[in-house]
């Protein structure tokens, strides 16, 4: 789905509804009716998704309807800035699309126009608040809104000092405990985890530990400064694990270093979990992802939360509440 | 000097060995061979087995030791953590012990990114500290920094065994965060490469050479070892299976020495046995022979009494039973009367039938312990041991009288024959055997002399001492002529009248005397034919004519030898096949060779003449008849020989200016050979006269005095042209 381009009014198009909008910024009628748009089409072959479980207790629910918008006085808009179009990106600015009542949405991977004309066009407008989805936009948020700032889809949100006094984030991981739970569920046999990460994730360290202590695994994660040191690392605590917890640090990760865990895993039989699909192909066994519409949920909270003038007590990054499985 | 002393010590022992390995007499010894042959494949196979197990093994340790240094750079990650590891101490204890356990790591040195040396393991005071990397080497190993294949591997090239492994480390991280964006298809191309620093990697495989060394001299020291055991025990193994051949040798050495009575020992292998079966059928088969041929040259075909050969070993073997004794034997020739006439009148078979009767009768007319033979023809001796000479005369009229009762039934005839037999007692004073025969032989004549059907004793007077002991001393002589080549041959021309050419020359045989001349046939053929060697002599001249033939033959002038033949040749059953043998190994061309008989021998026995004639003729000889016009045969006759040259006998030339009727003679003889178709030669030539005289009267050749002399070799020597032939040149001319 193609998102509108401020300046070139692209169509919005969803399957089966053509939707023109009209930004704020390029025109000032009434803001078209939005139709809630039907639920997605299936993909063309059922079978080409990995395979998908239903995991009671915790929330393990598939894409939900987007609860209709509520009946508010106007909101102030709110600016989307997106990293790029890359889909992990995307489906979290479509699901805020329809969520947000007012809203823009701005491409920093369209070099036509350059972030600094984005944000001046975003500080001039009435748009109460900026979500950042992806580092990039994270960066230039934080760095030119004069808003308050919402990243999503951030791992490493420390090392940019991406948390400011206006700005907050959303998790870009599941929930540790819902991640661990649902791998124990696909591979009860677990019992010993391994985790390598880079530095700056005490607090998600922390959430994995008591986590694997509630669900009785026994859980070692070593932090490393390097790709190279993590496959070190990997190959020490490689016999004495059953599985590997491979946080998406790309600070860490290499293709070789990746290939060069998972070819070993593959040889010693250590399952891998993963945060993304794209690595089931290199073999690993679970794929433990967040959810767009979930994340679009969390993120309009925190909007809302801001606008309440909440700011100050909000966490650092708000966790996310839902996730994808999908087993290799 | 110690190295060249061993090598000369070790060369001895080889040459002793060999020397060893030789019997005495030089000849092989096959076990020894075999061994050595199996020992230089087994140490020519081993040697190439271990050349190639050396080569092969180097081949694989050299193909290995590559395998192995790369996979040394599958273990950069760890070789390269002091680098990134920020705990480098531990890590650098950890490496220690983990290089250790490789003794193929002799360094692994490290470096900062501007090829600084940092450290190296195993960290030894002694050895020296990596120097900096060459900046050829830095640079190629930076560019190195993010590929597929980030080493660079040297060595292998002077010394196989040490690699060098220089290796960038760098760390490379993601470029997008969290991994939102990854492919692991695609490559990251943001991906941020940060180069750390190098590891150097010195790797030594000596210890496998070695390892592979010492497995080689361990398979050498195996291989000799059971090179050692092979030859014991092969020599053994070969002696064993050959004892059965080697038990050959002694019966086959004895085989050899002539010993028929020699006994084989049955052999266990198969091959062996045939041989042995065979070995001993051959034995048997020339023990048989040898009987056979034994029986053969000791007995007379015929009546199977001892021949000349075998009797003459008995009359020795008598003779010298006299030594220190006092005893007399005695020595009976008898020779057949008439016994021609049989011969001529019912044929050789009668004959040969004839002779066995009188074989058979002589032997019942003797004691056991005599002994009797056939010397050949008519003609048999016997010799009574130790007999007086009464005795002896009584038997000898015993014999006389048995071959006189003696009835002979052929062809509805009876004959009866007698015998004349010539005495000679032997005392011991004269124990030259062919002197006793010669005096037995005198005896004989004498007798026949005397009437015939008698016996006569041999009495010693001068006269007879010296024509006997001329006759004795030629028989000696020719058969030492025989025995040594010492007769020799003349060649005497023969010309054609018309043209004075020299057609051929007749073959004449000659022999000297004790002062040196040479001495004519006529002196000693009686002898030789007495003494049965004339059958001999013509052999002997047939040889040494076709030799002659060779030695002169000339392609300008074809040379033709005419060569006489006596009725005792003639009568051999051997003749054609001797005389195509020995013109064969000369390679003699048959039409040049011309054999004369004489017309008496030739009316002698006509079917064997004709049977002679017609083999030697398809041989491609020709025949001459010699001596004609004394023999009293017919025309018709020897028109039927098939003759190609008639030579007129001397008598009818001797006298022929002065002899009409020997004109007529010879111009008769003349024209019917020429109806005949064959050409006339006359003999006895002395003078031109007689020459043209003789051309005149139809004469086609002439030999003589005046055509030539004989020679030593064949010499060609034109003869005056009679007038009436030059006048008819002329004429043909104009």
């Amino acid at each position: 789905m193609a998102l509108p381009n401020c300046e070139n009014r692209t169509a919005f198009r969803l399957p089966g509804l053509l939707l023109v909008l009209q930004l704020a910024a390029c025109a000032t009628p009434a803001p078209a009716p939005v139709e809630v748009p039907p639920d997605p089409q299936p993909p063309a072959s059922i079978d080409n998704l990995p395979d998908v479980e239903l995991l009671p207790p915790i929330t393990a629910r598939k894409r939900r309807m987007p609860p209709p918008p509520p009946v508010l006085p106007e909101p102030p808009g709110v600016a989307i800035v997106l990293a790029s179009r890359a889909p992990a990106y995307e489906d979290v600015a479509i699901e805020l699309s329809r969520r947000l009542g007012r809203f823009s949405i701005f491409d920093l991977s369209d070099k036509s126009q350059p972030p600094e004309e984005a944000f001046r066009a975003i500080n001039d407008s009435d748009s109460g608040a900026v979500v950042a989805i992806g580092l990039p936009a994270a960066r230039v948020a934080v760095a030119l809104a004069r808003v308050p700032v919402v990243f999503s889809q951030v791992f490493n949100y420390r090392d940019d000092g991406l948390v400011t006094d206006n700005s907050r984030g959303v998790a870009a991981v599941a929930p540790p405990e819902a991640q661990l739970g649902a791998w124990k569920s696909a591979n009860p046999t677990l019992t010993r985890i391994g985790a390598i990460i880079g530095p700056g994730h005490d607090a998600l360290i922390e959430e994995a530990r008591v986590a694997a202590d509630t669900l009785g695994v026994q859980l070692t994660v070593v932090t490393v400064d390097s790709d190279q040191e993590a496959l070190y690392q990997f190959r020490r605590m490689m016999n004495e694990i059953d599985g590997f917890w491979l946080f998406p640090d790309n600070r860490i990760l290499s293709s070789r270093s990746l290939r060069e865990i998972f070819v070993q895993s593959r040889q010693r039989h250590v399952d891998v979990a993963v945060s993304n699909e794209a690595l089931l192909s290199l073999g690993a066994g679970i794929s433990i992802s967040t959810v767009a519409a979930d994340i679009a949920d969390t993120i309009v909270n925190v909007i809302r939360r801001i606008e309440a003038g909440q700011l100050d007590d909000l966490p650092e990054l708000t966790p996310l509440s839902a996730i994808q499985v999908s087993v290799h | 000097m110690r190295q060249l002393l061993s090598w000369t010590a070790v060369r001895e022992l080889v040459l002793a060995r060999v020397a060893h390995w030789r019997r005495d007499d030089g000849k092989r010894v096959l076990v020894n061979e075999i061994l050595t042959i199996q020992v230089a494949s087994a140490i020519v196979i081993g040697g190439l087995a271990i050349a190639a197990l050396y080569w092969g093994g180097q081949w694989v340790l050299k193909d290995s030791y590559n395998r192995w240094a790369l996979q040394w750079t599958g273990e950069l990650n760890e070789l390269g953590a002091p680098l990134y590891l920020e705990d480098s101490g531990d890590a650098l204890l950890r490496l220690e012990s983990f290089v250790a356990k490789y003794p193929e790591i002799e360094r692994v040195s490290y470096y900062a990114a501007d090829g600084a040396p940092l450290t190296s393991l195993p960290s030894d005071p002694e050895v020296d500290p990596p120097t900096t990397l060459d900046d050829d080497r830095l640079e190629a190993a930076r560019l190195l920094v993010g590929a597929d294949e980030p080493y660079v591997l040297t060595g292998g090239l002077l010394n196989p065994r040490r690699f060098n492994i220089v290796a960038p480390i760098w760390t490379e991280s993601l470029s997008e965060d969290a991994l939102f964006t990854f492919d692991p298809n695609a490559i990251d191309l943001a991906a941020e490469i940060e180069l750390i620093g190098f590891v150097g990697i010195e790797l030594d495989y000596l210890i496998f050479h070695d390892q592979l060394l010492a497995n080689i001299q361990a398979a050498v020291l195996v291989l000799v070892v059971l090179l050692i055991v092979f030859v014991w025990s092969g020599r053994r193994a070969l002696q064993s299976a050959l004892a059965s051949i080697s038990d050959l040798q002694t019966p086959i050495r004895e085989l050899a020495r002539g010993n028929l009575d020699v006994e084989f020992k049955p052999a266990e292998h198969r091959e062996i046995s045939d041989i042995v079966e065979a070995l001993e059928k051959t034995a048997t088969a020339l023990s048989e022979r040898d009987s056979r041929l034994t029986q053969l040259a000791n007995h007379d075909a015929l009546t199977g009494l001892y021949n000349r050969r075998r009797f003459v070993e008995e009359l020795r073997a008598e003779l010298a039973e006299f030594e220190g004794r006092r005893r007399t034997s005695a020595l009976f020739f008898i020779d057949l009367d008439r016994f021609k006439y049989v011969n001529d009148s019912c044929g050789h078979p009668a004959g040969d039938r004839l002779i066995r009767r009188v074989a058979d009768e002589l032997t019942r007319s003797i004691d056991d312990d005599d002994t009797v033979a056939r010397f050949g023809g008519d003609e048999f001796v016997v010799l009574l041991k130790n007999t007086t000479e009464a005795a002896a005369g009584a038997i000898a009229d015993t014999i006389l009288k048995n071959i006189r009762r003696l009835a002979h039934f052929e062809a509805e005839r009876v004959f009866h024959v007698h015998c004349s037999i010539g005495v000679a007692m032997i005392d011991g004073s004269n124990r030259n055997h062919d002197d006793l025969i010669a005096q037995a032989d005198i005896a004989c004549h004498e007798a026949k002399a005397a009437g015939r059907n008698r016996i006569a004793f041999f009495e010693q007077s001068d006269d007879r001492t010296t024509r006997d002991s001329a006759d004795v001393g030629w028989m000696n002589k020719l058969r030492k002529a025989l025995d040594e080549d010492g007769f020799e041959l003349r060649f005497q021309p023969i010309n054609r009248i018309d043209t004075g050419a020299t057609t051929h020359h007749e073959v004449l045989i000659r022999i000297r005397d004790d002062d040196g001349r040479l001495v004519s046939p006529d002196a000693f053929l009686p002898a030789a034919i007495r003494f049965g060697l004339m059958s001999e002599i013509d052999f002997w001249i047939i040889r040494h004519a076709a030799r002659a033939w060779v030695v002169n033959r000339n392609s300008e002038r074809p040379l033709q030898l005419s060569i006489n033949l006596s009725a005792n040749a003639f009568e051999a059953d051997d003749l054609a096949a001797y005389v195509e043998k020995t013109f064969v190994e000369y390679d003699v061309d048959p039409r040049s060779i011309i054999f004369e008989i004489t017309e008496s021998l030739a009316i002698r026995r006509p079917g064997n003449v004709e049977r002679q004639i017609d083999a030697l003729r398809s041989l491609g000889c020709r025949m001459a008849l010699d001596d004609f016009g004394t023999g009293y045969s017919s025309f018709s006759y020897l028109q039927k020989l098939q003759f190609d040259f008639i030579k007129i006998d001397g008598v009818f030339v001797q006298d022929l200016l002065n002899n009409p009727v020997d004109q007529k003679m010879i111009r008769m003889i003349a024209e019917i050979g020429a109806e005949a178709g064959m050409e006339t030669i006359a003999e006895y030539v002395q003078n031109a006269e007689s020459l043209a005289l003789l051309g005149e009267l139809g004469v086609d050749m002439a030999q003589g005095y005046f055509v030539g002399r004989p020679s030593r070799t064949p010499k060609f020597r034109s003869t005056p042209i009679p007038f009436r032939y030059r006048r008819s040149r002329r004429k043909t001319r104009y």
